[in-house]
């Protein structure tokens, strides 16, 4: 039996008449980085909001370790998500951002976690700073932090590079990359920029009109590209040509 | 359900006020409507003792003319005032920006009572002259005039702030080069004003105005004690004089007729014109460099204006209170003091923590019902003191009739000042609900869904995110209700129980009553005070946001 962390049956989405998902299946396994790749309005945000929690799908299957989640709130999901503004917390600094997730650890426990996870990101000079006093890599490097410290089943990233300079970019790519198998998290990745999904994915689904038109390993995708969008996207790099 | 509840409330009085016009009209409106009610006049022969016009053509006669002036002139000093402030650079600009504000600290009451006494001597001279020189009926002429003029005055200067604030912040926020292209292609400056600033500037302008003419016509104290009958002052009147319910809510419901007719053309005027003019990017707009003696005049012209809207009544009113402490000890205003924080702490307490539950249902439920809920809970803002209040006593008065709770009713509204804060939660709810609705609308969505994500429910997210994020707003929110429940006069004179006098009440009962300047210019220092320290509170606030 395959040990999927993650698992999407016929998923679909619509607002009024308007079909913004069309029955969206996708499988990742635990401790793989999977990749969403699409245009701009293809419908991968949704996906990782309804895997999140935080949109219901109108049919299909959410499966997350196992176990159906289509009913489960966003509280009660332990699925980590960073935000493409970060949605960092602007009254809290960065220590009391990374613990707002640990409500039922104890004052030791949290402050291990904390600790461990500051080390991890690198993040110890900056700890007691607030929000706005930090750089986008850091504000970057706090949120993921803050996603990881209840230890979710599995970490969504919503667009992680769009806010940052391509230096910074290539940087925290690495760091994200080298975090995810470091901490055997799985995670999923949303991004509109196919060079990110090639250099990050063990994983891409390629997202067009609110369907995975094709998945596979990026060596995969690059050798046998199943339609001519596939193809040209893989071979030209950039997808968002709104 | 609680945002039903609160709708409610604010639409019981307007459902009374229909309610009651429905009923056959009683001796006393006939009195106030017709000119010869019952025909009596006719039948005794004696049609040249018939008046021209009713009581009530009279009165809303006044009242419009009222309106208009007040609403024109605070335009013309609002928007003048608002533009050189926030686009031109004269000396005192910074001061003058801030100081403008200061007449709203004055209830208007006070104000009239202040320009009352500085210019009864000048009025009465004048009166001899016209008297002697054209006879009685001319000088009753000259007194309506006269008294008409100082209305039409005193409440531009206490009401024109709120044009100034709206449209001082409409022009701070518009982008220069909107300007600057405009005067690129040929237009001069006045044209540029006119044809680019004004309609850009046009909804929050119109918003100020709005709220001008709320205060207009829910003024009564300045009215009363300048001797001007308008609907406000006639609904007191059918109140207590003739003390007929029907006709003074039949009263009320011209009043609502006008605010109705207003609010139409508020929203005809500003409806489909919010625009999103983009903003400057540098933190402050370019000011405009004038030359020397138009600056010196641009000064001056401030100055004269913030001399007759606050220093001078202020001045006017230490002195009468420095009399007024060589006869009265300040310990005896003491327990008005302690009433009036009372009332308007508790009131704002409750308006704030209503606010926050309505703004926190329209965000968690952005569904149109929700809010429409909303916008028809701050309605109350549009209804006079004085309406609400007398409304507030025929629906008690309604309730205990058909129900068997009259007991624990005429404790609420007469035995205590519970009622009373009831009232200001249905009036006052408009004030409270934008700071927070507008500090909850900054707080990013995401951060909400953030929470929710790292095992946060409503409540936990509501505590450790919402509220400390609130904080100024709230702080803002609470300062603005709590001058506004202070400076209250009409409803607080018809629902406050008779031993539970505040300092607006005893203001006013010392000086369009008692007419004991010296001794009323104590408590009305002390409101002025409350109210400047208030302001700064929420420019420090601002400040800090």
């Amino acid at each position: 039996m395959t040990d999927h962390s993650l698992e999407l049956k016929n998923v679909s989405k619509k607002i009024g008449h308007l079909t913004i998902l069309g029955g969206v299946n996708l499988k990742l396994d635990t401790g793989k980085i999977g990749v969403l790749a699409g245009e701009s309005g293809s419908g991968k945000t949704t996906i990782i909001r309804i895997i999140a929690g935080l949109e219901s799908p109108n049919d299909g299957e959410v499966i997350i370790c196992g176990k159906e989640s289509a009913t489960i709130s966003a509280k009660g999901r332990n699925v980590g998500l960073v935000f493409q503004d970060y949605a960092l917390f602007p009254h809290l600094t960065v220590t009391q951002n990374i613990a707002f997730g640990l409500r039922k650890a104890s004052n030791n426990e949290k402050q291990q976690r904390v600790d461990s996870l500051l080390n991890l990101l690198n993040l110890m000079d900056i700890a007691k700073r607030f929000p706005h006093q930090l750089s986008g890599g850091q504000q970057q490097r706090v949120a993921i932090a803050r996603a990881l410290a209840p230890r979710p089943a599995i970490i969504l990233f919503d667009e992680p590079f769009s806010n940052l300079d391509s230096i910074q970019k290539r940087k925290l790519r690495e760091q994200i990359k080298t975090l995810i198998k470091e901490t055997k998290s799985t995670a999923l990745i949303v991004t509109h920029d196919i060079d990110d999904a090639m250099r990050l994915a063990d994983e891409i689904f390629i997202i067009q009109h609110g369907k995975v038109v094709q998945s596979g390993t990026p060596k995969e995708l690059r050798l046998s590209p199943t339609n001519s969008y596939v193809a040209e996207l893989v071979s030209h790099g950039h997808l968002d040509r709104s | 359900m609680g945002a039903l509840l609160l709708c409610l409330l604010v639409c019981l009085p307007l459902t009374f006020i229909l309610y009651e016009s429905s009923k056959p009209s009683t001796e006393a409106w006939q009195q106030l409507s017709q000119v010869d009610p019952g025909g009596i006049l006719e039948e005794l022969d004696l049609k040249e003792e018939i008046p021209e016009h009713s009581r009530l053509y009279l009165k809303t006669k006044n009242t419009l003319l009222l309106l208009c002036s007040v609403v024109a002139l605070s335009a013309m000093a609002g928007i003048a005032l608002a533009w050189v402030v926030s686009r031109w650079h004269f000396p005192l600009r910074k001061s003058m920006s801030v100081c403008l504000v200061l007449p709203l600290t004055i209830p208007s009451y006070i104000l009239a009572a202040s320009y009352k006494l500085l210019t009864i001597d000048t009025k009465n001279s004048l009166a001899v002259w016209v008297r002697t020189n054209w006879g009685q009926d001319v000088m009753s002429t000259f007194d309506e005039l006269w008294n008409f003029t100082l209305a039409t005055f005193v409440l531009t200067a206490a009401f024109f702030p709120y044009v100034y604030l709206a449209a001082r912040t409409a022009f701070s926020n518009l982008s220069t080069s909107y300007l600057e292209s405009s005067q690129s292609l040929g237009l001069s400056s006045s044209q540029t004003f006119l044809k680019v600033a004004l309609p850009l500037a046009r909804p929050a302008i119109i918003g100020g105005l709005m709220l001008v003419s709320l205060e207009t016509l829910n003024e009564f104290g300045a009215m009363k004690i300048l001797g001007i009958d308008t609907l406000t002052t006639e609904i007191f009147y059918a109140w207590t004089n003739l003390e007929d319910k029907n006709a003074a809510i039949r009263l009320a419901g011209c009043i609502m007729l006008i605010l109705l007719v207003l609010l139409i053309a508020e929203q005809w005027l500003s409806g489909g014109k919010r625009f999103h003019a983009s903003r400057n990017t540098s933190s402050s707009p370019t000011l405009k460099k004038i030359p020397k003696f138009k600056s010196a005049l641009v000064t001056l012209s401030c100055l004269t204006i913030l001399f007759l809207a606050f220093i001078l009544p202020v001045g006017q009113l230490i002195n009468l209170a420095v009399d007024g402490l060589e006869k009265d000890s300040i310990s005896r205003f003491l327990p008005l003091v302690a009433n009036s924080l009372w009332l308007a702490a508790n009131s704002s307490v409750l308006i704030l923590f209503a606010s926050v539950f309505l703004a926190y249902a329209c965000r968690k439920i952005p569904h149109w019902s929700m809010v429409t809920l909303s916008k028809v809970s701050t309605l109350g803002y549009a209804i006079p003191g004085a309406i609400l209040g007398i409304c507030t006593i025929a629906v008690i008065g309604f309730i205990k009739n058909n129900t068997s709770g009259g007991n624990l009713l005429d404790y609420l509204y007469y035995g205590s000042s519970y009622g009373l804060v009831l009232a200001y939660l249905v009036r006052f709810l408009a004030v409270g609900l934008p700071p927070i609705d507008a500090g909850l609308k900054q707080i990013n969505r995401n951060l909400d869904e953030a929470s929710q994500c790292l095992g946060h429910g409503f409540l936990s997210t509501f505590f450790r995110l919402h509220l400390p994020l609130l904080k100024l707003s709230l702080s803002a929110g609470a300062i603005m209700l709590f001058i506004d429940i202070l400076k209250e006069l009409p409803l607080t004179l018809i629902l406050n129980p008779s031993n539970h006098e505040t300092l607006a009440t005893k203001t006013y009962s010392l000086f369009a009553v008692e007419e004991r300047y010296t001794t009323g210019a104590i408590p009305a220092l002390i409101l002025i005070l409350a109210g400047i320290m208030g302001l700064c509170a929420v420019r420090y606030i601002s400040r800090n946001k």
